[in-house]
């Protein structure tokens, strides 16, 4: 059996050496006449994005990673500016929010983008999931491009968590006493709990979590996992008869769009603040993405949050070793798609019991 | 070599001879003025308290506003004047319903300017009574003044100002506009590669 499907690795032959019985058009002068070398466009390199892709490269679910990834710049840009006003100082976090919210010229938008952006970004990152998990593409050569993709999940997730603690509302201070319990439970968690340092507080270390530690992991994996996607070329069985500018101006397109609906539902539907938090209390259910980790906890306690995100990731990691086969190879194993189907089951059925649960106590369970 | 080779080179210096001048531009605030010291008798204090605020290297016999700056209120102390070693003391009495948080104790000058300025933290009151600089606050001691916990989102009244919505229009407007001539020209581009 081949080790790579049609289009596969080495799917970029350079300029000019693309064969047009391969259904792909060549790289004609024409095309880098588009890109002339003396223009600006020239001297940022953009000719270099000048190369051939299969054309369903252009249809939405292919541009899934794409949108997720505008989502994450949407989320950088406002982060940045929403953290020149934010104070990580415990007792003034609520109140910066507030100010943000009251007192910043645009101020409120701003943050009802991040609120939003935060929320979209989960929508398209989950159906991207579902799209290659769909088509196989974690099969042989892509399986580290999933890992990675994997890896990036995780780092999503840690952003909305600690993003969520730092706002000093009645759910902040409940996540943040979750973060301390699950600290707790894990190994080397202890830089999570209050004691491990008295030079700074928690809150002001998980500040650093969300705007630089966890951005710089992700802008990382995103890296890896775009030179990978580039290096295999993407998954599909067509000729190369499109361009990669092309995807890049569509994908510009649709993220504009999709930047204009950030900017409507923030203005429409303004992020609240709940009120000041008080400790040791839980009468808050955590944003809908959580909530599947809130079911959990409600089944079996605190235990829950450490066990459904093992399940989860776990799962997700194991996927291209079970199913190993080459996607060009007979046999699909079913087995892994059922599989796979039941933890999406598990994982709506959470989402959406935890919507309707009865909110319960889980610190101290 | 040719006119246009040319015209993108000066294009080139001139990007290049604005940029500069905006940033020259942006870095002028930082060497507008000299500033004063200010030192407080404690940096933590509760509401209810008194400071001593000192200040030194200010201007000679000049008149200074005082004031406490929270993120949501400010507190004015009055005014004071320099001596002529340009340095002042002045007690401040933190009102009592003054809300726990991070605060700026600032002196400034007649034309508005800050002249000298100090952090300041108001502890709530049952917090500033452990005498303890090894344990710096964590949510434990956060809004302990507030009353009981509610899931119910605070009723912040937020006014969007008609220039706000312009501007907010404005971007959207402008992302949508895009983003439909960035697809026509991606169409036409594609039918003509096809
Ligand atoms: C890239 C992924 C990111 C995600 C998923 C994310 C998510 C979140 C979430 C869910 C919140 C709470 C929003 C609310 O309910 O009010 C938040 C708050 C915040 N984020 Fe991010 N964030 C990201 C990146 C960043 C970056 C890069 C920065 C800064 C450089 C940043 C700065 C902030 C600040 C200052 C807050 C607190 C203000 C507030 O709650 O409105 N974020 N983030
Ligand atoms: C921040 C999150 C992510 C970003 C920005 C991102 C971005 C992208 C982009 C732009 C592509 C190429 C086009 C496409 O198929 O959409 C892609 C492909 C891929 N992604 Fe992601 N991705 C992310 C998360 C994930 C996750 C969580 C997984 C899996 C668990 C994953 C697995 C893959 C795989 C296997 C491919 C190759 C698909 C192919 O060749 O057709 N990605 N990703």
């Amino acid at each position: 059996m081949s080790s790579s499907a049609p289009n596969d690795a080495g799917a970029v032959p350079s300029a000019g050496t693309i064969a047009a019985h391969d259904g792909v058009v060549p790289d004609s002068s024409s095309a880098h006449a588009a890109v002339p070398e003396h223009s600006i466009a020239g001297r940022l390199g953009v000719r270099a994005l000048d190369y051939a892709i299969p054309p369903s490269a252009n249809r939405l679910p292919y541009m899934l990673g794409g949108l997720t990834f505008v989502g994450l710049l949407a989320l950088i840009g406002t982060g940045v500016l929403l953290d020149q006003f934010f104070n990580p100082e415990p007792l003034s976090a609520y109140d910066s929010v507030v100010y943000i919210m009251t007192r910043v010229p645009l101020g409120n938008w701003v943050r009802s983008i991040h609120y939003w952006a935060a929320t979209v970004v989960f929508v398209t990152l989950f159906f991207h999931i579902l799209y290659v998990f769909w088509r196989r593409s974690y099969t042989r050569p892509r399986e580290v491009t999933w890992w990675l993709g994997v890896g990036l999940f995780i780092t999503v997730f840690g952003l909305m968590f600690t993003g969520t603690t730092l706002k000093g509302d009645q759910e902040a201070v409940e996540a943040l006493a979750h973060a301390v319990a699950g600290a707790k439970m894990s190994p080397g968690g202890a830089v999570l709990t209050p004691d491990f340092t008295s030079s700074t507080t928690l809150l002001s270390r998980l500040h650093s979590l969300h705007v630089s530690v966890l951005p710089l992991v992700l802008l990382a994996l995103v890296l890896g996992h775009f030179a990978l996607i580039r290096v295999h070329g993407i998954h599909s069985h067509e000729a190369k008869t499109a361009r990669f500018t092309q995807h890049v101006r569509r994908l510009t397109a649709f993220g504009l769009f999709l930047c204009a609906g950030l900017g409507i539902l923030a203005a429409v539907f303004p992020a609240v603040l709940g009120h000041p938090g008080v400790e040791g209390v839980e009468v808050t259910k955590p944003a809908w993405p959580f909530l599947w980790i809130y079911a959990v906890e409600n089944t079996v306690g605190m235990t829950g949050m450490l066990i459904a995100p093992i399940v989860l990731f776990g799962f997700l990691a194991a996927v291209p070793l079970l199913d190993r086969g080459h996607d060009q190879g007979a046999g699909r194993p079913r087995w892994v798609m059922g599989l796979g189907m039941l933890v999406l089951l598990a994982y709506i059925a959470g989402i959406v019991y935890g919507v309707f649960a009865p909110q319960m106590q889980h610190l101290g369970m | 070599m040719s006119a246009p080779g040319r015209f993108t080179q000066l294009r080139w210096r001139l990007g290049v001879a604005l940029t500069l001048a905006a940033i020259g531009l942006a870095a002028t605030p930082l060497f507008a003025h000299e500033k004063g010291v200010l030192t407080l008798n404690t940096k933590q204090a509760a509401p209810g308290d008194t400071l001593v605020a000192r200040g030194s290297k200010l201007a000679k016999g000049a008149a200074l506003r005082i004031e406490i700056r929270g993120a949501l209120k400010t507190f004015p102390f009055g005014s004071v004047h320099t001596d002529a070693a340009g340095k002042f003391e002045m007690r401040l009495p933190i009102p009592a319903d003054a809300k726990p948080g991070a605060y700026r104790v600032v002196a400034i000058a007649s034309d508005g300017d800050v002249s000298a300025q100090e952090n300041l933290v108001l502890r709530p009151v049952q917090a500033a009574a452990v005498p303890s600089m090894t344990r710096m606050p964590d949510m434990t001691t956060m809004h302990v003044m507030e009353s009981r916990a509610t899931a119910a989102p605070a009723d912040i009244r937020v006014v969007t100002s008609s220039r706000a919505w312009t501007v907010i229009i404005g971007l959207i407007v402008f992302a949508l506009v895009g983003g439909v001539l960035l697809l026509r020209g991606a169409t036409s581009g594609s039918a003509r590669t096809a």
